[in-house]
């Protein structure tokens, strides 16, 4: 049982390829009989005794007859587009080329290059204005001063001795 | 960076195809070849001529996702401009046709995926396309069928279109409305011929049952 629906399977499928092949290799307006006449005696035998593959003869001529109802795009003349398609392409690559140039990116990147720079501007300007504050620079002392940089024999003053010193002065 | 899709060498073709028929497309592929060698040494006219020979079916297979005229048309342009850009790395280890189509289905899908809408589209008021065939009709006179009768059946058969899988639907058309042929569908797919004989083959099964359903 399993053998023979397998066998009637096989011979489905052979019907069908059979059909699809006639079918692509005879002309869009074949009658049922031309069709079938293309097929091979076996599968034609096949056909006779199979309800199933009968129908998709005329599936397949009754889909076609539908589909006729379409415009075939691939027969339509378009002596238009492949200038079109010319002049499309040299637009690109003339705007590929500007694009190539050094200057062209320029314009693109104006603006963040101004922000670049304005954000850039503040940090210095902020440094700049901090510095002194947080590192006042000392006025320099006559006293507190040795007479020369070499000169390591006078030892350094303590804070306690300025402050005696500018009593004295005061006095 | 454009999306190219890179592809497998092309394997031999199956046996059982007409002998003419093969040689005819071998030598199309080997004058394609040709054509791109020059194109990639920047040889415009060369670029032009694939472009001339290749327009009809990258349209097909645009038009056959996105149904829409103007849409097809937007897309194989911008198919042939990304192949252009892309052609030097191009490798020629697949044909081009089969790349062009890669390309193609990328793009369609990308549009759809941008839109976000369903690829069939019928609506109330008449498309660019369906105004050109108004009047053309009007142009050749009353020897025309009907043209209203015409459109009527255009928008039945979309609806019915509806119905299917997006690759089943694409499969239809292409070979039912556009003639291609089995191999070159299951390139444009990106499936085995065999498997797209089955399916093409209860995408029939199913169209004509929705069309007896809607007493079409």
């Amino acid at each position: 049982m399993w053998n023979l629906l397998k066998k009637n399977r096989e011979a489905c499928g052979q019907f069908q390829d059979e059909l699809e092949t006639a079918a692509s290799a005879g002309s869009l307006a074949a009658t049922p009989e031309e069709l079938r006449a293309a097929l091979t005696v076996a599968c034609q035998k096949h056909a006779s005794s199979c309800e199933e593959c009968r129908a998709s003869v005329e599936e397949l001529l009754s889909a076609r007859a539908l589909l006729r109802a379409l415009p075939a795009r691939s027969k339509t003349p378009a002596p238009w587009f492949a200038p079109r398609v010319m002049a499309a392409i040299a637009a690109k690559e003339a705007e590929l080329r500007r694009l190539g140039s050094p200057w062209s990116a320029v314009p693109r990147f104006a603006s963040r290059l101004a922000l670049a720079s304005a954000a850039t501007l503040l940090v210095v300007s902020t440094w700049v204005y901090q510095r002194p504050i947080s590192a006042p620079a000392k006025e320099p002392s006559v006293e507190a001063v040795p007479e020369s940089l070499f000169d390591s024999s006078q030892p350094a003053l303590s804070q306690d001795d300025i402050l005696v010193s500018l009593a004295e002065r005061a006095q | 960076m454009p999306r190219v899709p890179k592809l497998e060498p092309i394997g031999l073709p199956p046996s059982g195809e007409g002998v003419p028929a093969r040689t005819g497309k071998q030598q199309e592929a080997a004058h394609d070849r040709e054509l791109v060698r020059a194109a990639q040494a920047d040889d415009k006219e060369a670029f032009e001529e694939l472009v001339r020979r290749h327009q009809h079916r990258v349209m097909a297979v645009a038009g056959g996702i996105l149904r829409r005229r103007e849409d097809a048309e937007e897309i194989a342009q911008q198919v042939f401009l990304k192949a252009y850009f892309s052609l030097k790395r191009f490798d020629q280890r697949a044909a081009f046709s089969t790349w062009l189509y890669k390309i193609t289905v990328n793009e369609c899908w990308d549009m759809l995926r941008k839109k976000k809408v369903r690829p069939l589209v019928y609506e109330s008021d008449l498309s660019e396309e369906q105004a050109h065939q108004v009047l053309a009709s009007e142009e050749k006179g009353s020897m025309e069928p009907d043209i209203s009768e015409r459109l009527a059946a255009q928008q039945r058969v979309e609806r019915l279109l509806e119905g299917l899988d997006e690759r089943d639907r694409l499969m239809l058309i292409l070979k039912e409305v556009e003639g291609f042929a089995i191999e070159e569908i299951a390139e444009v797919v990106d499936l085995n011929a065999n498997t797209v004989k089955v399916r093409l083959f209860r995408a029939r099964r199913r169209i004509v049952a929705l069309a007896r359903k809607r007493g079409d």
